[in-house]
Order: C-alpha cells, then sequence, then structure tokens
C-alpha cells in the first residue's frame, strides 16, 4: 500500500508550559489525537484528502479548546464570526468563506464550495444563504459560547482593543489540517474564529488560499496559524510552494525560509504545518508553541504542544 | 647594477601602470555617472491600466463607443501619470487613475458596477505598496462611493488588511469617506446585462447562462505605477461578476490573486474569471517567476496567461509593471481595455487583440 500522511495544528502563540495545568495540557492532547484518529481512519480507507483533512478540521471546530467553530472567539458585537478555507492539489480546486455565523462546522462548508464549480469564496449573508441551499448544519448562537472566550471578549472589550497583539496572552487559535493521501493527493483545511473583539468585518489568511492554505500534488499543502494580516502581506503558503516549485528548495528549506526567516523579518509571528507529494512533513513555528500532530502509514500518532 | 636595477623596475611600474590604468579609469568614471544620477537624474515614471477584459470585439462596438472608451482611459492615463510627473509616490498615481475609472458608467467598478442575483452592486477594491509590502482590500461593500480609496484607508488607517460588508462600510465613515446612496452605483445598461442573464439561467441554468454571457464574469479596472523614487504600487477595483450571489468575491480584493505590489519585483493586477485567478494566486505568481526562477517580468507574465491560464481554463488577463519600468499587458481574450504613459503628453490606449 502506498504511504498517507496526516499533520494537524490547533493554533501557534505564546504557549508556555508554566501558563499550563497538566489537566489542560492532557485535555490538548486528547483533543489533537482525536482529530488525527479521525481523519487517520478516512485515510486508512482509501479516504482522500480532502475527506480527511475536513474531518481533522471539523473534530477541532468541535471542540471547544480551539478558536475555530464551537469555542470561537467573539467578535466586537459579541458574535462569533467565523472563516475557513479548504484546497485540494489535483486540480487545485478550492472553497473559502468568511464571516459566518452559526454554521456548525465551517470547514464543511468551504468543503461544499470546493465542490461547486461556480464558486472559490463566498462572505457573509450570503455565504449563510448558500449554507442553507446546500442544507448544512446550523447551531444556536449557545452552541458556539464558551465562558473562557466571552471572559476574553469582556476583557478586550474593557481595555478598548483588538486582541490583535495582547502581551501576556498572544495566541493565534485556528485550526488546520494537510494530508497526503495513498493517491497521492494532497489537500490543506484551515479554519478559525478569527481575532478577539474583531471589528469591521476584518478578514484574515485563514480564509485566503494563498495566504493561510494552498494545495498543489507538484509542490505541497499547507495549513497556516498566526498574526493573519502579515501572513495575507507574505503570501505565506503559497510562498512556500514557489520556493519549491521555481527555486527548487526542499520542503524543509521552503518552510525555514518563509517561516524563519521571511515572517520573522517583518515580525509576523506564527507558523504552519506542511506535508509534501512525497510525504515528508513539516511543523515550522517562530512563536513559543504550537498545538501539532502527525500520524500516518508509517508513522506513530504523536501530538505536541511546546518548542 | 644600479642601472639595471632601475630599468627592471621602469619596466615593472610600466605594467604595473598599463595593468591598472585602464580599470582606475573606469571606475573613475562609473563613479561620475553614478553621482550624476544621484543628484540630476531620477529613476523612470510609469503607469498602466486596464479597465477589464473580455470579448471586447471591433464589430460589437460602435465608432462612438470606441471613442468613448479611449478617451476615458487616456484621462486616467493622464490623471496617474500628472501625479507621478509632480514628484507624488506611485500610490497616489494609482488611486488618481482608478477613481476616474470608478466615476466612469463604462468600467464594472464604482458607477457602472453590475448587479448581483438581488440586483444590488456590491463592490471589491484591494491596494498594495511595493516599498513595505503593506495592503488593504474591502470586499462586498455597497455604500462606500470610492472602495479603492477604501481599500488605501484599510492599509494607512487601520492594523487589518481585508475588511468586508457592513463592517467594512462602518469603517470607511469613521474615517470619514464619502458614502452614498447604493443608487448612485446605478447604471440601466448593466441593470440590463442583469435581467438578460438572469433570464437566460431561467430558461437553461446557471453554467449555460454563464456561456452565453461570457462577459458577465469580467470587467475590473487596475492600475499599476512606478514613482521616481523606484516604488511600485498597485490597485484594482471591481464591481464582481453579474448576477453574482451568496456574497461571491473575486480575486480582486485578494492580495496576491488580484493585487500585488513588491519594488524588488514588479507591480500586478489582474482582471478575468476570479476563481480561476484566486486558484492559480495569478498575482503573485508573476512575481515568484521573477524572484525565485529568475524571469523578466514578460516571460513570467506570458507564460502565466498565454499557457498555464489557458491550460487551467482561466480567461482574462493583467497589468504589470517592474522596477526598470518596463510593462506587460498579457490577455487571452478578443479584447483588453488597457494602456500606459510613460512620456509626458502620450497616453498610449489600447481595446482589441491586434493593437501594439
Amino acid at each position: 500500500m502506498k504511504k498517507f500522511v496526516l499533520a494537524i495544528h490547533g493554533g501557534a502563540g505564546t504557549i508556555l508550559k508554566k501558563n499550563m495545568t497538566a489537566e489542560k495540557e492532557d485535555a490538548y492532547h486528547e483533543a489533537l489525537r482525536e482529530a488525527l484518529e479521525g481523519g487517520k481512519d478516512i485515510l486508512n480507507k482509501k479516504g482522500t484528502a480532502i475527506e480527511a483533512t475536513a474531518v481533522a478540521v471539523s473534530i477541532l471546530e468541535d471542540s471547544p479548546l480551539f478558536n475555530a467553530g464551537k469555542g470561537s472567539v467573539y467578535s466586537n458585537s459579541g458574535q462569533n464570526e467565523m472563516e475557513a478555507s479548504i484546497m485540494e492539489g489535483e486540480k487545485l480546486r478550492a472553497g473559502a468563506i468568511a464571516g459566518v455565523k452559526n454554521i456548525k462546522n465551517p470547514i464543511q462548508l468551504a468543503k461544499s464550495i470546493l465542490f461547486d464549480d461556480d464558486f472559490v469564496f463566498l462572505i457573509g449573508k450570503g455565504a449563510i444563504e448558500y449554507a442553507d441551499s446546500r442544507k448544512l448544519e446550523k447551531a444556536a448562537d449557545e452552541y458556539f459560547q464558551t465562558r473562557f472566550r466571552e471572559e476574553q471578549w469582556l476583557a478586550a472589550k474593557g481595555e478598548g482593543k483588538v486582541l490583535l497583539d495582547h502581551d501576556a496572552d498572544k495566541k493565534f487559535g485556528t485550526v488546520g489540517a494537510v494530508a497526503l493521501d495513498i493517491e497521492g493527493n494532497l489537500a490543506a483545511a484551515t479554519s478559525t474564529g478569527g481575532l478577539t473583539n474583531k471589528k469591521y468585518g476584518r478578514i484574515g489568511d485563514s480564509a485566503v488560499i494563498g495566504s493561510g492554505t494552498y494545495a498543489n500534488n507538484t509542490t505541497c499543502a499547507i495549513s497556516c496559524t498566526g498574526y493573519g494580516e502579515y501572513f495575507l502581506r507574505a503570501i505565506v503558503a503559497y510562498d512556500v510552494s514557489c520556493l519549491m516549485e521555481y527555486k527548487g528548495l526542499s520542503l524543509q528549506e521552503a518552510c525555514e525560509e518563509v517561516v524563519m526567516k521571511k515572517l520573522v523579518a517583518m515580525k509576523g509571528e506564527g507558523g504552519l504545518i506542511a506535508v509534501d507529494a512525497v510525504g515528508n512533513y513539516e511543523f515550522s513555528f517562530n512563536s513559543e508553541g504550537m498545538y501539532r500532530g502527525i500520524v500516518g502509514s508509517d508513522l506513530a500518532l504523536e501530538t505536541s504542544i511546546f518548542k | 647594477m644600479k642601472k639595471t636595477y632601475q630599468y627592471y623596475l621602469s619596466i615593472l611600474i610600466f605594467f604595473l601602470l598599463m595593468a591598472c590604468d585602464p580599470t582606475t579609469r573606469e571606475a573613475v568614471e562609473d563613479r561620475e555617472i553614478s553621482n550624476e544620477e544621484k543628484t540630476v537624474k531620477q529613476g523612470p515614471i510609469s503607469l498602466v491600466i486596464h479597465g477589464g477584459a473580455g470579448t471586447i470585439k471591433r464589430e460589437n462596438m460602435t465608432e462612438e463607443q470606441d471613442a468613448e472608451y479611449r478617451a476615458k482611459l487616456a484621462e486616467a492615463l493622464e490623471a496617474g501619470y500628472s501625479k507621478l510627473e509632480s514628484g507624488a509616490p506611485a500610490m497616489d498615481a494609482v488611486i488618481a487613475a482608478i477613481q476616474i475609472m470608478e466615476a466612469s458608467p463604462l468600467f464594472n467598478a464604482g458607477v457602472g458596477a453590475v448587479f448581483t442575483n438581488k440586483g444590488k452592486n456590491e463592490l471589491d477594491a484591494a491596494v498594495m505598496d511595493g516599498k513595505n509590502r503593506n495592503a488593504g482590500a474591502v470586499a462586498g461593500v455597497s455604500t462606500i462611493k470610492s472602495p479603492i480609496l477604501a481599500a488605501l484607508s484599510v492599509m494607512d488607517d487601520s492594523p487589518h488588511v481585508m475588511m468586508s460588508g457592513p463592517g467594512a462600510e462602518k469603517f470607511a465613515e469613521e474615517q470619514g469617506l464619502e458614502l452614498v446612496d447604493p443608487e448612485y452605483f446605478f447604471t440601466q445598461s448593466r441593470y440590463d446585462a442583469l435581467q438578460r442573464v438572469k433570464k437566460r439561467e431561467e430558461e437553461k441554468g446557471n453554467s449555460a447562462a454563464l456561456l452565453d454571457f461570457p462577459d458577465s464574469k469580467f470587467g475590473t479596472v487596475g492600475c499599476v505605477a512606478l514613482d521616481k523614487d523606484g516604488n511600485i504600487a498597485a490597485g484594482t477595483s471591481t464591481g464582481g461578476m453579474t448576477n453574482k450571489r451568496y456574497g461571491r468575491i473575486g480575486d480582486a480584493p485578494i492580495i496576491a490573486a488580484g493585487t500585488y505590489a513588491d519594488n524588488a519585483t514588479c507591480g500586478v493586477s489582474a482582471t478575468g474569471h476570479g476563481e480561476y485567478f484566486i486558484r492559480s494566486v495569478v498575482a503573485y505568481d508573476v512575481a515568484a517567476k521573477m524572484k525565485y526562477a529568475g524571469m523578466s517580468l514578460d516571460g513570467a507574465a506570458n507564460k502565466i496567461v498565454y499557457e498555464e491560464l489557458v491550460e487551467f481554463g482561466g480567461s482574462g488577463g493583467f497589468i504589470a509593471l517592474d522596477k526598470a519600468g518596463n510593462i506587460s499587458m498579457p490577455f487571452n481574450t478578443s479584447g483588453m481595455y488597457r494602456g500606459y504613459m510613460n512620456e509626458k503628453g502620450k497616453p498610449n490606449v489600447f481595446i482589441y487583440k491586434d493593437e501594439k
């Protein structure tokens, strides 16, 4: 049997062991493990990388621990406005959404758009109408709300700021997955609630093909997490692919160049997960930590948090 | 003995001088030229614009229409070029040129934007500054008079890159940008176009309607400029696709897909079937091919538009400008409203494929 690989992340940022209880640490490892198992099941049954990444991301969305789906951060208006994107590397099909509310699994909506030849990127109310037309599962406001995120929002609101670079707790809680399936096809998926107390319909890199998410069978699949504005300006995901395709760098060299050099030079904190067409994978981040995990046909399941 | 020594020494000195002299002289000349450049000469200034690609054919245009488009393109070029000439930064020129086209009903941006399925105008725009690769974009806005100005404000006045919908309108209002009643963007011809596409869609379905009215997916305006300091800026503004629905966003407001600028390589503004341009990350791909594969602007531009996009099924084109002032305007459709200006009083405008 040909090999498959699945890598996931649950966000990067100032994630320090001293700020974490043993219970909390266990809970994160458990949630990451569950997402890896879910995706692995698909790949084991000869499922596609698209399905595996969508399933792994859906499981992370369903967990209140991560800033995506249930447990998303609150926007300035006290709502959970989410964004997600997914791309596959064979035909370069893609789907993306931004500014959606009440969609239980935003990544499933993005996947539905990927399979629709007419669209790639839908936003706001229109995207929700699309979800209704495709009968995707909705959830009430309360489903997404968690006390932890509400407190974070109220604190940010009290200080009148967007939690963009909150000194004590700089976290970019996005979730994502990249996979290589046994047919040799790649896919990447990313989902997030964005920034706490965000205003103005702000869209980050997670919804943008080329910046937060990219997949191409000739090079690699990438899902990012970090300071979205810098990731948008640096076109992080596609740049890794370009360095491989045009400059002949390996996956590891390309990730190093983009995350540890280019992003660091522009002070763009964050990281990415990557897998290439032959199954090499990378976890690359310039922050203190990144919730992450790997599993494969010949790779034992492993989850990590700190540097 | 002493004489022999002096003799050999003088020969040695002679040869040394022979060897050194030309290089020394060259170096001196070099320095003189570069000093002169610093004090007298400035870098080239240049500006390129587009008003959208599509099925634009001579036989479908009246002489008046043809003349009207050319006059408006020339006006936009002059507006942008005069900024560059007065020493203003490239971004000022980009905004000036695009605002002329946004205010004109001829192009699918600002006034004259196409209608969505619900009969609204939802506008998108983006700018990028090649000096620091800072960027701003708005998507799905209906009440901001000049979307390109809103994109600039997102870049200059917020920590964000991209804003959307009513939130972006609120931001524009707070920044004191001019808001208008959505009626401001209305034109009868675009409204009639929506009715035609919708009628066909009812009869034959969405895909057939797109095939019958291929231009319903086109129409964008854009500008790329190079200022005297060597800074490149790019901007794009659009009403998107006729009959679009579900809050559809094309490539225009997406940094790297429809708009990109980096002083080290080039500036790009695209127009075409947005979905394909997003998936191909078209604008950044031009820059990546230049810096990583060592291709020229034209080499990269032509490969993308005439080979890769054609193979992929993505129709459209883009305008691009590099740091030396080279211009590229490739498109794989029958026409693209376009033009460039790099000499005072000489706007060069083109519409059809056979014009150069």
